[in-house]
């Protein structure tokens, strides 16, 4: 029966991981260096999702782990500002690949997916209260 | 001793039903979990099946016309073959994404719904059951 408090557990560490890279992308949408103060712009974050995977868990409901990653495929946005700390040659500076429309969905769906656990949760507690009224 | 009285009652058939639900409550949260997962099939235990041998399970405990009580000869838990209690990938009746998942929010959320609301009316059924045996054990009601 605590199977799935757990498999919820783990769909809502995921979602919650997802809003917290949505997050990161946002406030560093304007970051043009990396931590160690070089001129290279923010890569945008990214959580992909899979099944976990545990023995016997096909027949059964199985969780969800995630991983996140960095997309290096986007190109920066380049903006001819010259005399900016940080422009190039030509005096662009590259500004991160993050589209802030994307990133608001995105975090619309990782909150509803969110909700739709919790109650999930919820679901799971009331059954367990009920399994307990059989034990008198 | 206890189980030939309480074999004849329907809590062992209650005991599948709640058994059944519990399983498909974690199968259907496991597809909530899994919501956002590409490639994610989703799962679901086969109601149709289950309710067929709870048919053929009550069907075979009707009461034979006999003077004397004989408990019966298969027990009930033996009447429910293990695979019912197994998730499968059931044919996409949704919108089916461009992964080949198929994602209904909605669905999976209807369909704890009704399973969470199964499994408490199972419940209690099962516990007015057992409360009845206590009444008689106690000689008091």
């Amino acid at each position: 029966m605590f199977r799935a408090l757990d498999i919820t557990t783990s769909a809502l560490a995921a979602q919650r991981q997802r809003m917290n890279t949505v997050a990161a992308n946002i406030a560093n949408a304007q970051t043009t260096r990396d931590e160690f103060g070089n001129a290279s712009p923010y890569q945008r974050r990214l959580v992909r999702f899979m099944e976990r995977t545990e023995p016997g868990a096909e027949s059964r409901g199985s969780g969800v782990d995630y991983e996140i990653e960095i997309d290096t495929q986007s190109q920066p946005r380049k903006l001819h500002q010259p005399g900016h700390p940080d422009a190039d040659a030509d005096g662009y500076v590259s500004y991160p690949a993050i589209d802030l429309v994307s990133e608001f969905v995105n975090a619309l769906e990782a909150s509803r997916a969110y909700q739709a656990n919790v109650a999930a949760m919820e679901m799971s507690k009331a059954m367990e209260q009920g399994s307990l009224r059989i034990l008198g | 001793m206890l189980d030939s009285i309480l074999n004849p009652s329907s809590v062992p058939l209650l005991e599948q039903a709640a058994k059944f639900n519990e399983r498909r409550h974690e199968v259907l949260v496991g597809n909530v979990a899994n919501i956002d997962t590409p490639h994610y099939q989703r799962r679901d235990l086969d109601q149709d099946s289950f309710v067929d041998a709870l048919r053929d399970a009550i069907a075979s405990r009707q009461p034979t016309p006999t003077r004397h009580y004989t408990p019966p000869a298969q027990p009930v838990r033996d009447q429910f073959a293990a695979s019912l209690f197994e998730a499968r990938e059931p044919d996409a009746v949704n919108v089916t994404f461009q992964d080949g998942a198929e994602r209904s929010i909605e669905t999976e959320i209807a369909e704890l719904t009704r399973t969470s609301l199964q499994q408490r009316f199972t419940i209690e059924v099962m516990a007015a059951q057992l409360a009845t045996l206590q009444a008689v054990i106690a000689e008091s009601p």
